[in-house]
């Protein structure tokens, strides 16, 4: 009987590490994926900025100067639109951290946070230039 | 988008992956109390980047404001 137990109990052990692995490894994963790609349009939006700066620029003077300039995917209402994609994934990957730390969540919590976590980046990562691309990166990263 | 722009989307994109398979590589070495201190400490919440996003976003407003419509 004890033998028993001691098995059952192993097991369990076992699972519930493989299921923290899992959830700890997706999430990281999933958080350098998404910090990388933004590093890469940040780097190309800056370049952007600084060409189509008034003060570097002199064909723009009005607001929609400035956004033609800047482009699809880089002029301010799709910046905005990142920017808020990025707070919601920002809000789900605070929760995917709360449900690691606490001892006693469950297996079925920590896969809905990290399948939360994965969903809020993949959503911003669609938004980017190319964003079907990453988003299909990082599908195939954490599969 | 110019051969440029391109030429930087492919090497960030290489570099990336780079980046994320050696993350991958040390998150499965890590024994569960290293990866439970590493949670705690707050290493799965992506401050910088949206730090980054809105230091992004409040320049692009920044000239945007000094412009009229």
């Amino acid at each position: 009987m004890r033998r028993i137990i001691l098995a059952v109990s192993l097991v369990t052990m076992t699972g519930c590490a493989g299921s923290y692995k899992a959830s700890y490894v997706t999430g990281a994963v999933t958080k350098q994926f998404a910090t990388e790609s933004y590093e890469a349009y940040s780097e190309i939006l800056n370049k952007k900025i600084e060409e189509c700066d008034p003060e570097n620029n002199l064909e723009i003077k009005t607001k929609s100067d400035f956004d033609d300039c800047l482009g699809p995917g880089f002029k301010d209402e799709d910046h905005d639109k990142i920017e808020d994609l990025v707070k919601g994934y920002h809000a789900a990957a605070k929760v995917h951290t709360d449900v690691m730390i606490v001892v006693d969540a469950s297996d079925e919590e920590r896969k809905e946070a990290t399948q939360n976590l994965v969903n809020s980046a993949i959503n911003f990562l669609e938004v980017l230039p190319n964003g079907d691309k990453l988003a299909g990166k990082l599908r195939s990263l954490i599969k | 988008m110019g051969a440029s722009e391109i030429i930087t989307i492919v090497t960030s994109v290489l570099t990336g992956i780079a980046r994320v398979t050696k993350v991958t590589r040390e998150s499965l070495a890590k024994s569960l109390e290293e990866m439970a201190a590493d949670v705690r400490k707050g290493g799965l919440i992506p401050d910088e980047l949206l730090a980054k996003v809105e230091a992004d976003g409040e320049r692009i407003d920044n000239i945007r404001d000094r412009l009229p419509e």
